[in-house]
């Protein structure tokens, strides 16, 4: 049972990362690897905030969606420049450059050795110690993002991401102003993703930079290309199947010695089938 | 897309074909009771990506042990392994103890490396399960079921500092990974080095990084006469044959990883400081075992074993092991005499070892 609730916020945590993610990429078709930087500062403003700033955990989200959105806004205005391959690269460049910092700005982030004791939130005396509570607020968080998400899909914002996602030259042709929207999503994705990051560092207690790097960038990218752009469901389904898949492979009775790489083997093999079989995606609505 | 399908699938199913052909059954077998109550005892080592060989080796170290305490007549508990692979990730680690502990019903966990023994330790802390962090970090002991077994930076710097004294050595180029081990370990002889007045310069490097060449012309420039590699592998001896490359004639050693290089020759006839290590005899019945010149931290992994069994054939139950390990002040297994302070951290004297005869 520990172990589902383990498994359950990690789905949770998951979810919120891949619903911002898809915001941007489903949504909007802006390739970003950008995703693991923002969870990485949203992670470390509620360690450092709860440890060093005496802050509570709620505060200390809130703090984490301002900062994310501060750097996303300052970095969506160079981002917006951009397009498609283009895009995507510089939105690496920005992954690559706050993983560089949260491993190297010691003083602020005490660098490799990261930072240790983070408490489990509290709220108005109540603390979410044990893994059902903590369970539930994820799933609290998670249902809230999964609404905001919905109402951008079908608010007339969400679809001008719709018409940029399709044909970024027409819409401008229709006047709109294209920059300002892309700006506006990522702002919004940074911060949302946060969230996840204040989350992650309560539910392990300890953080430091290598959780934060690139290639969990990608992980999150793989989430929704599996669940399929652009669908809420999606992203809440392809971060269950990326995250179950090699947990539920560690039940298949095989010798231990090579357990794990045989593990990799058929959980890489069984991607390349989803991906044979159902190119879009899962519940795919949108295919690049 | 049918033909990159089928592809797929033979090329996974030939891959896995390899892997459980090339599994060779081990030449160890229990000969003890098996009948006798069972302990169960859960490793999440990497055996996977960049730290691989690592894992893989501690697991011999560790299957080592059980093999042992099995063998040995007098112990009432037959010992069982449960291996995990962290992958070196903090969030599946911790999914994974919780797994070992609630669905394998392990009694104790060990763990390796800082940020893994970091996110166990809550959970070993709220599930109240007995757990070694090998690391270097002491928070991994932080709690009444936590404990460290490792030869702690200290140790092991103030044994490098009185050679580098010894032998007169004035400007030392400290290379290590930027990581919490080894940087621990890199910022903690630097310090000493500050304070003992020697010139010195700390070069740090992220794990993927494999082309040093300019690198080493920078450090060479600064007329380093001593270089203290803190790196894993592959990128230790990718590191010394670049230097060799470039006929540089500083003398090269390392804190603890010189034992982590395969290929012996590259480091022939060094002198390094090792982690504790006082048994070779055991030692080199592991890297057998283990059919690999590795020996990193094998002695602290078997001796992680060891310590477990030595707690539960006192107690009878968990609660009382626990109550057994913390009343422990001194302990001599294959890594020698530890010492467990206060913060339940059991350190160890680090020795000074010469790489001689490819061992």
């Amino acid at each position: 049972m520990e172990y589902l609730l383990n498994l359950g916020i990690l789905f949770c945590i998951y979810s919120i990362l891949a619903l911002s993610l898809n915001m941007v990429v489903g949504m909007s078709g802006l390739l970003t690897l950008a995703q693991a930087a923002f969870y990485g500062i949203g992670a470390y403003a509620t360690a450092l905030g709860m440890t060093k700033l005496g802050l509570g955990f709620f505060t200390t989200i809130a703090l984490g969606m301002l900062i994310n959105a501060a750097i996303a806004y300052a970095v969506g205005k160079i981002l917006s420049r951009f397009q498609g391959d283009y895009y995507c690269i510089v939105s690496a460049g920005l992954s690559i450059i706050v993983f560089s910092m949260l491993l190297n700005w010691k003083s602020l982030t005490n660098g490799p050795l990261g930072v240790f004791g983070i408490d489990k939130p509290n709220l108005a005396g109540y603390s979410f110690y044990s893994n059902t509570s903590f369970l539930i607020l994820c799933f609290v968080f998670l249902l809230a993002i999964y609404g905001i998400y919905y109402i951008i899909d079908r608010s007339s914002f969400g679809r001008c991401l719709k018409a940029l996602r399709e044909d970024e030259q027409l819409a401008r042709v229709m006047s709109y102003n294209t920059k300002h929207f892309k700006s506006i999503i990522f702002v919004l994705s940074a911060a949302l993703s946060g969230v996840a990051g204040a989350l992650f560092a309560t539910y392990i207690a300890f953080i430091d930079p290598s959780t934060f790097q690139l290639k969990e960038g990608i992980f999150l990218f793989t989430i929704i290309i599996v669940g399929g752009l652009s669908s809420a469901w999606g992203s809440i389904v392809g971060a269950v199947i990326l995250i179950s898949l090699p947990e539920v492979l560690r039940f298949l009775g095989l010798p231990y010695e090579t357990a794990a790489q045989l593990q990799q083997l058929i959980y890489g093999a069984m991607l390349v089938l989803m991906m044979s079989l159902r190119p879009q995606g899962l519940f795919g609505k949108y295919r690049m | 897309m049918k033909k990159l399908l089928l592809t797929t699938i033979i090329l996974a199913a030939l891959a896995a074909a390899y892997l459980v052909v090339s599994t060779k059954q081990s030449e160890r077998r229990d000969f003890a009771d098996s009948t006798k109550p069972t302990i169960k005892i859960g490793t999440i080592f990497p055996l996977t990506g960049n730290m691989a060989h690592v894992g893989k080796s501690l697991q011999g170290a560790v299957q080592v042990a059980v093999f042992d305490a099995n063998n040995n007549p007098e112990n009432k508990y037959y010992y069982e392994l449960v291996c995990e692979d962290s992958t070196l990730n903090m969030a599946k680690s911790a999914a994974i103890a919780s797994k070992l502990i609630s669905i394998d019903n392990i009694d104790a966990l060990i763990s390796f490396s800082a940020d893994i023994g970091n996110a166990v330790n809550p959970v070993a802390e709220a599930n109240k399960t007995i757990h070694f962090a090998m690391s270097v970090d002491p928070n991994g002991a932080s709690g009444r079921y936590n404990f460290i077994n490792w030869t702690m930076p200290n140790s092991s710097t103030t044994k490098m500092m009185n050679v580098i004294k010894e032998k007169n050595f004035n400007n030392v180029a400290i290379v290590s990974f930027n990581q919490t081990g080894a940087l621990a370990n890199s910022e903690m002889l630097r310090e000493k080095l500050n304070n003992a007045g020697i010139k010195n310069t700390l070069y740090k490097f992220n794990g993927d990084m494999r082309d040093f060449r300019t690198d080493i012309d920078k450090i060479n420039s600064t007329g380093a006469d001593l270089y203290v590699l803190r790196l894993f592998e592959p990128q230790m001896s990718i590191f010394i044959k670049q230097l060799r490359e470039k006929n540089i004639n500083a003398q090269i050693t390392s804190v603890e990883l010189f034992g982590l290089v395969e290929d012996k020759s590259s480091v022939e006839g060094l002198w390094y400081i090792d982690v504790a290590g006082e048994n070779y005899d055991k030692l080199e019945d592991i890297r057998h075992h283990n059919k690999s010149k590795q020996d990193y931290a094998l002695a602290m992994a078997y001796d992680d074993v060891m310590l477990l069994v030595d707690a539960f054939e006192k107690a009878n139950t968990k609660e009382q092991a626990v109550e057994v390990l913390s009343k422990l002040k001194t302990y001599h297994g294959i890594a020698g005499t530890m010492t467990q302070n206060e913060e339940g951290i059991f350190d160890s004297e680090a020795s000074f070892r010469i790489v001689g005869k490819g061992n």
